[in-house]
């Protein structure tokens, strides 16, 4: 298990290196950079700068080098002194900008991780043990619905709902009442609220697929001869149910542990944009439009070091849990 | 889409006719007949035609304040109202008369950096102000009174006498020697120089001339033609009485030695950054020291309380110190705060609007919110503010007049061509189904509303017509091949494409659908070209493009003080980036010596030079001759008129606004003499309401949370 765990952190360094080069060389990639947003900017407000101003500018955000240059004074920066760069928009440290934003994110994905599980977990027994159901039918329609509408367009029309008929007002994390207020039970409630719309939104696109592989994991473990030998020794349907086959059944819900950190992320990302709530998601978007490039490279990469550690974990969940995976990677050292 | 019915009905509302500099100031004297406050709405008569507030003639002496000053004065803490204001008081007057104390203005704000819309309402007090109807007569500001030298190189200001800081230190000329002296032309300060109409058109800083506290002679090497109205035009933050000496000072190094220890204590770069983050502005990002640190004195009505470009919530308070009074005078503002809370997409803001959360705006609404917002109304409480945009055209196509191929900019350059392509076009059709029928067909010229309307120019080639398209298409391009496909010199046929930036506006991509067909019935070929903004304007000032699409702007009174789209000013305009860049500072593209686009930048010139007003209307009404002429860039319609929100009970504020970044709306319009009907309610954190909403959106009472 040692050599297995050093093996997989081994691997998952090089991927993070490879991915924070990835990230800086996209950034780059398109056409103008942050100057020439603020050209444009001005120019759509009337204003204009002068090409002195402009040089003064290229030159105070040392866009006038190479990227491979800027590349590694950036990654320098990380690795010595955790300095992730400067943003140009917020005109602060981009570690400043991203953990400010971070602990509603956290909240947020969180939240919906936590519901996706609950609401796959759930359906997916149900679906399983009534198979070819009224029921079973209603759950997958809904659950396809949920995979394939995007979530932007949910938002939009929970948006729209919560208008028309509920007078609700949506985005932001507060109602406009407890955006000063200090905190308080009711500003907690309103917090919770708020949240829970937008939780469920990101949860819905998440939920379809976990539903789908545990229905067909469990009904694969169900016929299974074990099942028949509890049975018929008179063990209680639901014990049966949830101390054997469901146990045996949750491995993709190990494994998805690393996936559905940047599929929820992602998610996050454009339905807070949407619904203007404020986590890391507009301001990563924010960033990647005003080519920000150093407040956009450490979101990218440190979404990216979230994934690699949440697929290590998942790995290593997944190792514990299942010795069979154990065995498979790392030979017969147990 | 179920509201795509009610927009007909929302948009009958649209047509809004403005005599643009109907009677000036004629009527402003009127209004003494207030008596006692016991006044009804809308029974002063401001002598605007858009009913917002104005600027009396008349001065007042200070008798009242708020009442939360008044405690302060009562304790101690604050000097009494004749030693914090002028004795007699510039006097703001609004249609529903005198007002009263209280309540709060709530905003929205798109994105963190969206801080113009706080400078609009907070912030317009410049040297000389547009007024709200948008006229070409200035009136005073900050400035009593002004006189200008014959050649326009020497301008005299009177400042208003006796107005304060808002710590209450006398404003002076002294303030305006520092501006100009030890910020605006210090290198580490203001690096690459300051706004370019801070400087004459060659670059060169006044000499300026103090007579005393309040008289101050800026004198320019060569004319400054447009000097006074670029102070008027606000959208910049470079003016130059906005930096209090007395404050200033000690974080400057040529007064504190120190000042370098200073930033370092204080955690700043260095002195510059400090200076910077204390009373000036960041080069390109523009955050502005006046929205970041409440110790800057100022001269507005409302200083920053909660700072901006952080957190979702930005507030304002009184300044104490505020130089202007109602025709009773009671010291303005009436309100206690303004407040702007921050979202990151103009639909939210939309939707915050129609729920009845926002006191006052016109900004972030495109046109085809107007639907939503005319539905709840009612329901929430609040009425629409037609919105006057100074954008012209919906969509401008900018046709590459140096391209590099000579044969096409041959063709592109034949005003035959482009008015064949322009009467192939079915305006009303585009119109009707991708701007919900409002507009009307145009072309690129100033609005009607603006002074400078130019009726051959905004309609000429207008019809929608393919015989007369073919006609003036045959002039050019007569061979056809079999499929009816004109051909162009080459022998092939003739195709361009045209680049339209996707992440702007959805509705150039939906109307260049229709186009490319209306084009394709007359022989031409196009092909769409979607791109990111960024691509499109890289493209664009590289000169390597046949087409470009923009929506047009700069079409009431700005179109004076930024020409680009009636004569290649700067690459931003799409017809000739290169040799706008030319005009601008001497590189890019040098024109043809024959083109006639020589003989409108010298008249452009003129204006730059010219004293009297009136001679530079009529230069600018030449210019757009040429322009007429020269037929640069095709137009579809009029940028339809925007709807704004205006809370039930809000007195004093405008029903109609104009709009542009040039005008800082609504801020001509004086926000500070806006008042609440009921002020207790007007209040964004108010508990009991927040208790209510709560209980709606549950429809069960929550545990609670008194104590």
């Amino acid at each position: 298990m040692l050599q297995y765990t050093i093996r997989r952190l081994g691997w998952s360094l090089l991927t993070i290196w490879l991915i924070s080069i990835v990230c800086f060389f996209i950034i780059q990639a398109p056409p103008g950079d942050f100057v020439s947003v603020l050209i444009a900017q001005a120019e759509e407000d009337g204003r204009r700068l002068s090409a002195a101003q402009i040089d003064v500018l290229r030159e105070r955000y040392a866009l006038d080098q190479p990227w491979y240059a800027q590349y590694f004074t950036w990654i320098w920066g990380i690795l010595t002194e955790f300095d992730f760069g400067y943003s140009f928009r917020w005109n602060r440290p981009a570690t400043d900008v991203i953990m400010e934003y971070l602990p509603f994110t956290i909240l947020l994905a969180g939240g919906a991780m936590i519901l996706t599980w609950f609401i796959a977990f759930a359906i997916g027994i149900y679906t399983a043990v009534k198979r070819y159901s009224a029921g079973d039918y209603f759950f997958t329609f809904l659950g396809f619905i949920g995979l394939s509408v995007p979530n932007f367009v949910l938002a939009l029309v929970f948006m729209y709902i919560a208008f028309a008929f509920f007078g609700m007002t949506v985005g932001g994390l507060f109602s406009p009442e407890y955006v000063e207020a200090d905190w308080s039970v009711a500003r907690v409630l309103d917090l919770v609220q708020n949240l829970a719309v937008p939780a469920l939104i990101i949860a819905t696109a998440g939920t379809a697929g976990l539903i789908r592989i545990t229905r067909a994991n469990l009904s694969d473990e169900l016929v299974q001869p074990y099942v028949v030998a509890a049975r018929a020794r008179g063990q209680r349907e639901n014990v049966l149910l949830l101390r054997y086959p469901v146990r045996a059944a949750m491995n993709p819900f190990i494994s998805t542990v690393g996936y559905a950190i940047p599929s929820v992320i992602s998610g996050e990302v454009i339905v807070s944009s949407v619904l203007s709530l404020p986590t890391t998601g507009p301001v990563l978007l924010g960033a990647l439009r005003n080519q920000d490039m150093y407040l956009a490279g450490s979101f990218l990469l440190i979404l990216g070091v979230l994934t690699v550690i949440g697929t290590v974990i998942s790995d290593l969940l997944l190792a514990w849990a299942d010795p069979r995976v154990r065995r498979q990677h790392s030979g017969a050292t147990e | 889409m179920r509201y795509a019915a009610h927009t007909m009905t929302g948009l009958t509302v649209a047509a809004l006719v403005l005599t643009a500099c109907g009677n000036g100031g004629d009527g402003q004297g009127s209004t003494a007949e207030t008596n006692g406050g016991a006044t009804t709405a809308g029974s002063v008569d401001t002598g605007m035609d858009t009913g917002a507030p104005a600027l009396s003639e008349e001065r007042t002496a200070p008798t009242g304040q708020a009442p939360e000053l008044e405690e302060l004065v009562e304790s101690g803490d604050l000097p009494p109202l004749d030693e914090r204001m002028p004795e007699e008081a510039v006097t703001i007057i609004g249609a529903d008369g005198v007002g009263q104390y209280g309540g709060e203005l709530q905003m929205a704000m798109n994105g963190n950096d969206d801080d113009s819309t706080i400078r609009r309402y907070a912030a317009y007090e410049p040297l000389v102000r547009w007024d709200a109807d948008w006229s070409d007569e200035l009136t005073p500001g900050v400035a009593r009174d002004w006189e200008v030298s014959e050649d326009a190189t020497t301008f005299t200001f009177h400042l208003e006498e006796g107005i304060r800081w808002s710590d209450g230190e006398p404003f002076t000329t002294d303030d305006i020697v520092f501006a100009y002296e030890d910020v605006l032309s210090h290198e580490e300060l203001t690096p690459g120089g300051p706004t370019d109409y801070l400087t004459d058109p060659e670059g060169n800083f006044p000499d300026l001339h103090v007579i005393d506290d309040y008289t101050i002679e800026l004198q320019f090497e060569v004319p400054h033609g447009l000097f006074l109205m670029n102070l008027a035009r606000a959208e910049e933050d470079g003016k130059f009485h906005r930096f209090p000496r007395h404050y200033l000072e000690q974080f400057h190094i040529d007064y504190n030695d120190d000042a370098e220890q200073l930033a370092e204590e204080e955690g700043y770069e260095d002195w510059a950054d400090m200076f910077t983050s204390k009373g000036w502005v960041t080069l390109g990002t523009g955050f502005d020291s006046r929205w970041m640190n409440p110790d800057l004195p100022q001269l507005n009505p409302y200083i920053i309380e909660t700072p901006a470009y952080e957190g979702t919530r930005v507030t304002l308070t009184r300044n104490p110190y505020y130089w202007k009074v109602d025709e009773e005078g009671n010291q303005l503002p009436y309100t206690d705060r303004l407040v702007f809370d921050i979202f990151d997409s103009a639909e939210v803001i939309a939707f915050r609007a129609a729920g009845g959360n926002i006191s006052y705006q016109d900004r972030h609404f495109d046109h085809d919110f107007r639907p939503l917002l005319a539905e709840s109304q009612q329901e929430h409480g609040y009425s629409l503010v037609d919105v006057v945009s100074t954008d012209m055209n919906t969509i401008v196509f900018g046709f590459n007049h140096h391209h590099e191929d000579e044969a096409t900019a041959e063709i592109f350059n034949d005003v035959n061509f482009k008015a064949g392509l322009s009467h192939a076009l079915n305006r009303e059709e585009i119109i009707e189904l991708v701007y919900f029928g409002q507009g009307e067909p145009s072309q690129v010229s100033p609005r009607e509303e603006s002074a400078y309307y130019h009726e051959e120019l905004a309609t000429q080639y207008l019809e929608y017509d393919v015989d007369l398209a073919g006609e003036y298409l045959d002039e050019v391009l007569p061979e056809t091949d079999s499929e009816g496909r004109r051909l162009g010199p080459d022998g092939e046929p003739f195709t361009f494409s045209v680049d339209v930036a996707t992440d702007r506006s959805v509705e150039h991509v939906d109307a260049m659908q229709f186009v490319q067909q209306y084009w394709a019935e007359v022989g031409i070929t196009v092909e769409i070209n979607s791109m990111d903004r960024d691509l499109r304007n890289e493209r664009r000032d590289s000169g390597d493009f046949d087409v470009i699409v923009r929506d047009g702007s700069a079409g009431l009174q700005d179109a004076i003080l930024r020409p680009r789209w009636y004569m290649p000013e700067g690459t931003s305009s799409t017809f000739a980036p290169l040799w706008g860049e030319f005009w601008e500072d001497g590189e890019g593209l040098e024109p043809p010596a024959d083109h006639p686009v020589w003989e409108q930048w010298e008249l452009y010139e003129q204006i730059l030079v010219e004293a009297d007003p009136d001679r530079q209307t009529e230069l600018f009404e030449q210019v757009l001759d040429l322009s007429a002429e020269i037929f640069w860039a095709i137009g579809v319609s009029t940028s339809p008129n925007r709807a704004g929100v205006k809370a039930e009970g809000l007195m004093n504020a405008p029903d109609t606004l104009y709009e542009a970044s040039a005008f800082q709306n609504p801020g001509p319009a004086y926000p500070a003499v806006w008042w609440w009907e009921n002020p207790d309610d007007a209040v964004a954190d108010e508990q009991d309401d927040a208790q209510e909403f709560v209980d709606e959106y549950e429809g069960e009472p929550l545990p609670s949370d008194e104590g």
